[in-house]
């Protein structure tokens, strides 16, 4: 076989293979471990209220983050986007007001999460966190959907009470 | 001679890339647990902030973001259960044992620049913050910072495997 060939069958063979529908093949066949890993910016969580309605209380343009790392540690990071700054120069001299305002317009934890294939939950066990009634607590979240770009969970058992629908889409 | 010289070279770039501390943000991915925290006051006096029942982690990612959540104690938990009707006191415990923030990094003459989009400490969002790396092995680091305090700190970190 000449070398013109050669390159030939290299170039066909390359058409061929980006032509194949294998990105979306791929993923499908990908665990939700392998998928989950990674870092993904949160858009809306919305708390279910026992007779249905649902509220949110991140208020406008809430933010965050929920980091994935392959050897099975987390990080989330919820917040509002109008917390106050402190009048005072230093994070000790808060007022009762700014303090308040503070944990209860986010959420900070860190720790370990499995994922369940068959069940399709994630499951975060919680080492530190900044409302310290999680610490310790495993925090069980069943998948809705799990794409390439888009996260969708309910949790149960949120840190105000009721259950929530969470959307995270993967930070770029 | 020139090879000599080319051995010379190459030994040296073998031996200090480890020990000349993080040069790109590369070097920094992972998963951290802090593992010291010393406050240093205006006056030099120092504190140790990493007292027992404290633990911090911070988690930088290759696609430039981090988070840190950091307890300065063991904190107290919330009598009503719930985050939004902490006491003054549990408040208060909270704020000022902890930090929290998250964001995009990058590092460049052993500076790593935290760009953050949300903190615990409410001045921090919006703005850059900086941590001199004072040392760097691979497996563990010692950074300073302006402390949210006042002074200085210096916070250590050893890599989770």
């Amino acid at each position: 076989m000449s070398r013109r060939n050669i390159l030939s069958l290299s170039v066909i063979t390359a058409l061929g293979l980006a032509l194949l529908p294998n990105s979306s093949a791929l993923s499908q066949q990908k665990s939700l471990k392998e998928q989950i890993v990674g870092t993904w910016t949160f858009v809306s969580a919305l708390d279910v209220h026992p007779d249905g309605s649902k509220a949110d209380r991140w208020g406008p343009n809430p933010k965050g983050i929920f980091m994935f790392d392959g050897t099975g540690h987390f990080s989330q990071f919820i917040t509002r986007s109008d917390l106050p700054k402190f009048a005072a120069k230093t994070i000790d001299q808060g007022t009762a007001t700014e303090n308040k305002a503070v944990l209860s317009g986010l959420v900070a934890s860190f720790g370990s999460y499995t994922v369940n294939e068959v069940d399709k939950t994630v499951t975060t066990h919680v080492d530190g966190s900044v409302f310290p009634n999680l610490i310790g607590v495993d925090q069980k979240r069943l998948i809705l959907a799990l794409t390439a770009d888009e996260l969708r969970y309910t949790n149960p058992a949120t840190s105000t009470g009721f259950t929530a629908e969470t959307v995270w889409k993967r930070a770029k | 001679m020139n090879r000599f010289v080319t051995l010379i070279a190459m030994a040296f770039g073998l031996v200090f890339p480890g020990a000349a501390g993080a040069q790109t943000a590369k070097d920094l991915v992972g998963t951290w647990n802090q593992v010291s925290n010393v406050n240093i006051r205006q006056d030099g006096s120092r504190a140790d902030i990493f007292v027992p029942g404290s633990k911090g982690v911070i988690i930088f990612e290759s696609n430039g973001h981090y988070a840190n959540v950091t307890l300065n104690a063991i904190l107290p938990k919330f009598a009503s259960g719930n985050r939004n009707t902490g006491t003054p006191e549990e408040n208060k415990a909270v704020v000022q044992g902890s930090l929290a923030h998250y964001g995009t990094y990058t590092v460049a003459d052993k500076v790593i620049t935290l760009k953050v989009e949300g903190s615990t400490w409410p001045a921090w969002t919006g703005t850059d913050q900086t941590r001199t790396i004072i040392s760097f092995t691979g497996d563990e680091i010692k950074w300073s910072l302006a402390a949210s305090i006042g002074g200085t700190t210096e916070v250590g970190w050893k890599r989770v495997k």
